[in-house]
């Protein structure tokens, strides 16, 4: 068990900084001090850090020739030493649409019409138009088996709620999950730029 | 004097070419895309307070990529799912908490430079009238690239991917310091009868129906009738929300369980123990009753589970009656021959 302490140390700014020793009172001064402060995971590691990698910021899927698939990618990197693990969620701003002519294209739904938020399915025929992702690596979910079942990205423009696709219930040091985003269109698509942003929410369990 | 002219010259072409390599470099770098690594500590905030009072907790971002970033601070309320916050799209946060930041508020951006470490403060200010109750809430850090902009780019299809850490803060508020958290068992698999010859598993969840979240405080004490002496392993003592379940994990010690492979998505290593949420007591030979006991709870409210699980020899049984019985099988068939010889043999 960790050793917890009453908040004391250095406080100082220019916009201000607290040494982070903010802690459990004894038992009994309760009703004195009116709080009980507590951080990290004492019984593994204390105030452990939490790190989210991304290996771009910018996903630029390039000119996209009709009934093509083309592909990008991002890997996704997270450390933590906290006992509960962390989970991984991912979704978009909205489905990619054209910011001029607000025309859209919509999130694919696989080979078998399935396929959503929620549900993954093959996606092997780029005449099945539209926009997806699969994700292979360390604590990926077994639903993308393998990187070969596609889905949707929860959209959060719909107020469709963010989605797993990584997770590990233990202290999880340097685990890698790579996304693959697959897009297909048709000739009968507008042309222009489309963009959308994929959130990535990486947090640790409790 | 010629001589110098040429070293000019030489010069010249020498720094033509480091700014041309430099900015080849830096165009190749740009063309890479910046890269997100955020660190955020601590990793989990527990606070009991009473309302009225103020709490002021700091929060330390480290830029780690290669490139400034973005950070939006923003507060979600979220639900349970097995340990794990779920974020509704609903979901309302608190307005009892801010920043104490004078440079920083919730929902405006500031910029985080490559390798700059900041704070981000936490204020949390209820006020005397409020709800006595549980508050779950998450302090988002969302980050994109400071550098990347989506003007001017020739490509017809692209995006960007934002990072953000979430961050967990469980906030009871209440006046008295007793907690009112109450954890009771559900869902034990436990086998009955088991073969002396193989481990048996013990499988629980643990569920809240208290009004207040509450460490999974608890054990499992396993006594054979015969041979081995009591054993007791520790439940894991994760945070279980009020009116939520989880799945237990008890610790042991990676000596106990060396010939079970390890279940790297289920189980936590530190030093020697590691944490399992289906626990497996292997002995070489098990006989007779083996009495087990999980415990759940504090002294105050505690949840209690016995059962008996009788260990039996049900292979070396089983290998005793077939060498038994082949003489016999072996008797009736040689008999059965005879029998069927003609007469006039």
């Amino acid at each position: 068990m960790g050793n917890f302490n009453i908040t004391s140390g250095e406080k100082n700014s220019t916009n201000f900084h607290l040494t982070d020793t903010a802690g459990q009172i004894a038992p009994g001064q309760y009703g004195e001090a009116g709080y009980i402060v507590k951080s990290g995971f004492q019984y593994i590691y204390a105030d452990s850090d939490f790190t989210f990698t991304l290996s771009n910021t910018s996903l630029a899927l390039g000119l996209v020739t009709p009934g093509v698939f083309s592909q990008g990618q991002t890997s996704l990197g997270v450390t933590t030493h906290s006992a509960s693990g962390y989970i991984v969620y991912a979704q978009e701003e909205h489905p990619l649409k054209n910011p001029v002519s607000a025309s859209v294209i919509p999130d694919t739904t696989c080979d078998t019409s399935t396929c959503s938020e929620t549900t993954a399915a093959a996606w092997g025929t780029a005449s099945n138009t539209g926009f997806g992702f699969t994700a292979t690596g360390n604590d990926v979910l077994a639903a993308f088996a393998g990187g070969t079942a596609f889905k949707q990205f929860a959209d959060a423009s719909l107020s469709e709620a963010p989605q797993a696709i990584m997770q590990n219930t233990g202290t999880a040091l340097g685990r890698i999950g790579t996304v693959t985003y697959q897009l297909s269109v048709d000739g009968s698509q507008a042309a222009g730029n489309y963009e959308t942003v994929i959130k990535y929410i990486a947090t640790p369990g409790y | 004097m010629k001589l110098l002219k040429q070293h000019r010259t030489k010069l010249l072409i020498f720094g033509v070419l480091c700014v041309l390599g430099t900015a080849v470099l830096q165009k190749a770098h740009a063309q890479s895309g910046p890269k997100y690594s955020l660190t955020v500590s601590p990793t989990l905030v527990e606070i009991r307070m009473k309302p009225g009072k103020q709490v002021i907790k700091a929060f330390t971002l480290t830029n780690n990529g290669s490139s400034d970033l973005e950070i939006t601070p923003s507060i979600r309320s979220f639900t349970d799912k097995d340990g794990m916050p779920m974020y509704l799209p609903d979901s309302s946060p608190p307005s009892f908490v801010s920043l104490f930041n004078t440079d920083k508020k919730l929902n405006e951006p500031f910029i985080l430079k490559q390798k700059q470490i900041d704070q981000v403060i936490l204020q949390i200010t209820p006020s005397e009238t409020l709800q006595e109750r549980d508050y779950y809430f998450s302090l988002f850090f969302s980050g994109r690239s400071a550098a990347s902009s989506q003007s001017g780019e020739q490509t017809m299809y692209s995006g960007q991917a934002e990072g953000q850490i979430a961050i967990q803060v469980l906030l009871t508020i209440a006046n008295t310091a007793d907690n009112k958290g109450k954890l009771v068992f559900e869902n034990i698999r436990l086998p009955k009868l088991i073969d002396s010859f193989f481990p048996f598993p013990f499988q629980a969840e643990a569920r809240n129906i208290g009004t207040e979240y509450s460490p999974i405080q608890g054990s499992l004490t396993i006594k054979p009738k015969f041979f081995y002496p009591e054993e007791s392993h520790d439940f894991l003592p994760e945070n279980i929300l009020a009116g939520s379940t989880r799945p237990i994990r008890i610790m042991q010690n990676t000596d106990s369980t060396q010939n079970t492979p390890p279940d790297t998505a289920n189980s936590t290593s530190s030093g020697e123990k590691r944490a399992d949420r289906i626990f497996q007591y292997k002995k070489p030979f098990l006989f007779g009753p083996v009495s087990v006991t999980a415990k759940i709870g504090d002294a105050a409210n505690s949840d209690t589970y016995e059962q008996t699980v009788v260990a039996v020899p049900f292979v070396l049984i089983g290998i005793l009656v077939l060498l038994a019985g082949i003489p016999i099988l072996y008797r009736r068939y040689t008999q059965s021959l005879i029998t069927r010889l003609p007469k006039s043999a």
